[in-house]
């Protein structure tokens, strides 16, 4: 299994592990302090720095001749662009998710609630953010497990 | 999504076995790419960059256009 294959795998888990965990903890602190579902949703966000963990993908690029497997290369060409594909579709999934929810938001306060004057709390700003990094994330890592085959030894596209 | 051959086909994998049934581990620590890329090439699920594929022809001692031929 190629590096990028091996990150892209990484990423799924942790993010996918990370999106568990918070279905998990939403109830929980629910519970824990007497409140209401909607009332844990939000410290429960926490969790999410678990994401941080996907920092560590470039520890699957490493090998013991610094970058280089005998004489077999980490990434060739093709490599590298199916890693520009997979980047580029992590890129348009964010835009796409970024500029749906920025004014899915406005849309659904102003059109469908009738609230015509209405403040965004500002913490709604980076959560958008934060969220379309998690999506650019799994679309990239999808993407890429998509190109190189879904099999270990799969020499895809 | 269709394959990169861009209609690219190839004897990668005859050439291999008549130059001492080269391995493509072999052909591709060579020819400086990864083992899953020979395998996308004799595949013809990619196409490979000219200086490549003058490198896989240098390595076999042919003409690019005796390892490489557009359909």
């Amino acid at each position: 299994m190629h590096p990028q294959q091996k990150a892209a795998w990484f990423v799924l888990i942790v993010i996918g592990g990370t999106l568990v965990l918070y279905a998990a903890a939403v109830p929980a602190l629910s519970w824990w302090f007497h409140r209401t579902m909607a009332e844990a949703a939000l410290p429960a966000f926490g969790v999410f720095g678990l994401c941080g963990l996907t920092g560590f993908t470039p520890l699957f690029y490493r090998s013991p001749r610094g970058g280089v497997k005998g004489n077999e290369p980490v990434m060739d060409e093709r490599d590298w662009l199916l890693s520009r594909r997979a980047w580029t579709a992590g890129m348009v999934s964010f835009w796409l998710f970024f500029c749906i929810a920025g004014m899915g938001i406005w849309a659904y306060l102003y059109c469908l609630r009738g609230l015509q004057r209405v403040t965004v709390p500002v913490g709604i700003f980076p959560l958008t953010i934060w969220a379309g990094f998690i999506v650019f994330m799994l679309a990239q890592s999808l993407a890429t497990l998509h190109f190189y085959g879904w099999k270990a030894n799969d020499a895809g596209r | 999504m269709p394959a990169d051959n861009a209609g690219i086909e190839n004897n990668i994998r005859r050439l291999r076995f008549e130059f001492g049934e080269m391995t493509q581990q072999n052909l591709a620590e060579r020819v400086g790419v990864t083992r899953q890329t020979i395998i996308a090439l004799e595949a013809g699920r990619y196409a490979p960059s000219l200086p490549l594929a003058v490198r896989i022809a240098r390595l076999f001692g042919v003409g690019v256009e005796d390892v490489f031929k557009i359909d």
